[in-house]
């Protein structure tokens, strides 16, 4: 236990940029993913590989870039510091920029394929019914898909917390600032402190464990609420 | 395709064969598709505008309700949420008593069976709070009993609180009981627009080279309720009208049907059965009681099938058949399945559909005076 009291910060810091996360990439993933889903236009597929690219590049090919975009010499990085006064990477706010886009796929995807499969129908009712599309979308549309908006914070959250060649990368290894679990872990092997490293790692598998069974109970719950419905429907 | 309506007909049949184009005018109307080529012309309103500031409300056969929500939600979100709604808009509990689904307010969608979700979505159609309803086979899940006490609904709804409908159907006896005017559309182009008498008349015109369902040839008759028979409680007497559609005695006032009532006499009665409905129905729905109790006075439609006519010589009283009335033929149409024999009677035209073989032996001609006897209706 003691030796789980010895990573808190890096434990605190994780949880604080994994929730931070997986806000922001709800409040841009929902109007994106709803837009992307109604979008017929050409690029709909460049949009598509954009979003999922994170999936498929190595985080620390996403490291690299974003590090010389945001270094202080280059413009955007000099740009942050006239800003905000302080520097953009080995910074929180560096590495929690990283993360929306590392785990952007994992919160868009789920939300894409749920507004997909509504159908026009939904949309059709809610217009000819004269309710706002604003209204709409936040009292009913929203509602339909809840499930499947728990899904992609659960999992945006689950990904954050496995991040580390990314984070690594733009943010470092700074205790209290930019050091989160995975990197605290890694730490801990390379000077042998075997203990600290298995309270860690067990706590990070619980973590991950829990909110993953979380999920698959929810989504079969969800899975069994629309079977009934497709029986009914049949019937 | 153009059409245009109107003011004077509250309620419109859009009638023609399955891919004619029936529904895609409907939704071109409620803004929801776009399609250049269909144009609809109501005077007093301003059609083809999108989505939710389109006069029209879109009712469809299998419009769905929001899945997420019961019965009680999905009103109160539309009530909640609608921007269309207005102060003299109809409330929830009319609308529960107008529709007979308030004993469904705490039932998932899915709990419903395919009529009591049209009624739930008509209902949501009309807390909504525009006056024109569009219904696409609205009612198509509905037993022909209830069927026509949403027609009722529908008619009150039209006299009463100024809603309109475009009401479309492949069934033209189901327009007959409520429509004053039927759109017929063949092949996404309108292919006539006429009253509803000679819509049924030009059906079976249409028909005469063509082996159809005897169910096809049928009659829409307009009475006006009188009372119920002295010795028998299960029989309704009504008088039959000499108008030409029901709506149009109610648009006219009260005034005229009155005149009309007083000219009626005994002689042109009709018997209608009572409708027997269990209580159940009774309790949650004021208009299947209000089907078993008419109003003195109150004008309806009936559809009478040919095949429900028989054609006699003499003015039989020996018969179980209770209405037997004279007649003065009109039309004789003959074809492979059997002979239409049209006739006269107050201004109304009846058909029977008889055999060949009866034909031959009753020698029937035009301009003759013979008499046409059914069971209750």
């Amino acid at each position: 236990m003691s030796a789980l009291l010895e990573s808190w910060p890096a434990i605190w810091l994780t949880l604080k940029l994994a929730t931070i996360t997986v806000v922001i990439l709800l409040l841009i993933g929902l109007p994106f993913a709803w837009w992307l889903a109604h979008y017929k236009g050409k690029l709909k597929p460049f949009f598509e590989a954009l979003v999922a690219l994170p999936l498929v590049l190595p985080p620390t090919v996403l490291g690299f870039y974003l590090l010389t975009a945001f270094s202080p010499n280059s413009y955007l990085g000099s740009l942050w510091i006239t800003i905000t006064g302080e520097q953009f990477i080995f910074s929180f706010n560096g590495i929690l920029f990283g993360s929306i886009i590392y785990s952007l796929p994992f919160v868009i995807q789920p939300l894409l394929t749920a507004f997909s499969q509504l159908g026009t129908h939904v949309k059709l009712t809610i217009s000819t019914l004269g309710i706002s599309p604003i209204r709409g979308f936040l009292f009913i549309i929203l509602p339909i898909i809840r499930p499947s908006i728990i899904s992609a914070a659960t999992l945006g959250f689950a990904h954050t917390l496995g991040e580390f060649g990314l984070i690594l990368m733009i943010g470092g290894n700074i205790p209290g600032k930019t050091q989160v679990v995975s990197i605290a872990l890694f730490n801990q092997v390379e000077s042998l402190q075997y203990e600290q490293a298995h309270a860690l790692s067990m706590f990070l598998l619980v973590i991950s464990l829990v909110s993953l069974t979380l999920l698959y109970k929810f989504n079969r719950q969800a899975r069994l609420f629309s079977a009934q419905q497709r029986h009914g429907a049949l019937l | 395709m153009e059409v245009t309506i109107d003011d004077k007909h509250k309620i419109v049949g859009m009638f023609g064969e399955s891919g004619a184009g029936k529904t895609t005018m409907l939704k071109v109307m409620a803004g929801l598709v776009n399609a250049a080529q269909c144009t609809m012309h109501l005077p007093m309103h301003c059609i083809n505008t999108k989505g939710r500031y389109n006069p029209c409300v879109y009712i469809g056969a299998d419009s769905a309700l929001f899945d997420h929500l019961n019965v009680a939600e999905n009103l109160t979100l539309v009530i909640r949420h609608s921007e269309s709604r207005q102060s003299n808009s109809l409330d929830l509990d009319e609308v529960l008593g107008l529709c007979g689904i308030s004993s469904l307010m705490s039932k998932m969608p899915w709990q419903l069976s395919g009529g009591e979700k049209q009624r739930v979505c008509f209902a949501r159609g009309l807390l909504t709070g525009k006056k024109l309803l569009l219904l696409d086979e609205a009612f198509s899940a509905l037993d022909w009993k209830l069927r026509q006490v949403m027609h009722q609904v529908l008619r009150t709804l039209a006299s009463k609180n100024g809603f309109r409908a475009i009401m479309v159907s492949h069934s033209l006896k189901e327009l007959s009981l409520c429509a004053s005017e039927v759109i017929v559309i063949e092949q996404g182009a309108v292919l006539n627009q006429m009253s509803i008498k000679s819509a049924v008349d030009y059906q079976i015109g249409s028909t005469q080279n063509v082996e159809v369902n005897k169910a096809d040839y049928f009659c829409a008759v307009n009475g006006i309720f009188s009372h119920i028979d002295d010795q028998d409680s299960s029989l309704q007497v009504w008088l039959l009208s000499k108008s030409e559609a029901v709506s149009e005695s109610q648009n006219n006032g009260q005034n005229k049907s009155k005149d009309k009532s007083r000219v009626q006499t005994d002689a042109c009665r009709l018997y209608v059965k009572v409708p027997s409905v269990n209580s159940a129905e009774m309790n949650n729905n004021q208009f299947v009681s209000a089907l078993l109790l008419p109003q003195k006075g109150e004008p309806r439609s009936f559809a009478l099938n040919a095949n429900q006519l028989s054609v006699s010589r003499h003015d039989n009283n020996q018969t179980s058949m209770v209405n037997c009335f004279p007649v003065c033929i009109s039309n004789i149409i003959e074809n492979t399945t059997g002979v239409v024999v049209s006739g006269r009677w107050h201004g109304q035209v009846f058909h029977s559909l008889i055999t060949i073989k009866s034909f031959q032996t009753l020698n029937i001609k035009v301009d003759e005076k013979l008499y046409f006897v059914c069971k209750a209706l």
